[in-house]
């Protein structure tokens, strides 16, 4: 008799039901995982990734309207980054960023 | 020395509200939100303390010990209650109620990696009363 996880009492007829049951289980938990990491994804904003760069101590190579700015990732701000511990990016400026290391 | 926090990411508000606690805050680094079972293969080495539920699809009892062995701590949240989560996570360093307010997690995470990595062989719940 193998262990149950969903019958208590171990019932040796129930066994084909309880594995049906936890397979279910299973299939519930992992389709809501994967729902939330998509959730998780579509609720990020630039500075969450900036935020995520700036833990990570990336090197970051930021476009803006006007050129090309690399460096080490100092610092986020509310609404501008620090790179290079001299450069102040604003937010709403950037087109786009890479982590370049 | 802030450190590395990797949390594996779930349905379930804890998960949501430690994540919004760890980046408005500054006393861990939060370096992933980790999707599947090979995502956390591939980060071995690079993140300190792993914070997971027991609602994790993927989630082996194994796991945590696992990961004890290869230097990283872990912090296990399950249901209050939930005694089949609460195996799953019984090898994490730390164990949490989901209810646990995400400061507390936090704090854990930080008391783990100051410490580099868990050297208990039985996990820690943290009592109600010393929330």
């Amino acid at each position: 008799m193998t262990t149950s996880h969903y019958e208590p009492n171990d019932h040796p007829d129930l066994q084909s039901l309880d594995e049906h049951i936890g397979r279910q289980f299973e299939d519930v938990l992992a389709a809501e995982q994967y729902a939330a990491r998509i959730s998780a994804q579509r609720r990020m904003t630039l500075r969450d990734r900036l935020v995520r760069a700036e833990d990570l101590t990336c090197d970051v190579a930021i476009q803006t309207t006007t050129g090309t700015i690399t460096g080490p990732l100092s610092a986020v701000g509310a609404d501008h980054v620090l790179v290079g511990g001299r450069s102040v990016i604003a937010i709403a400026h950037i087109v786009c960023f890479e982590q370049t290391g | 020395m802030r450190p590395m926090v990797a949390t594996v990411v779930t349905a379930r508000p804890w998960e949501a509200a430690f994540v919004q606690a760890a980046t408005a805050g500054a006393r861990v680094r939060l370096v992933a939100r980790i999707g599947d079972a090979p995502q956390l293969a591939r980060l071995i080495g690079r993140f300190d303390v792993l914070v997971v539920g027991a609602e994790t699809a993927w989630l082996e009892p194994w796991i945590p010990g696992a990961l004890r062995r290869l230097g990283h701590s872990s912090i296990g949240v399950h249901a209050d209650g939930d005694t089949v989560g609460a195996r799953l996570v019984d090898d994490a360093c730390l164990r949490f109620d989901e209810d646990t307010p995400p400061e507390m997690l936090i704090a854990g995470a930080v008391s783990l990696g100051q410490s580099r990595t868990c050297n208990s062989e039985r996990s820690t719940t943290v009592p109600q009363t010393q929330r």
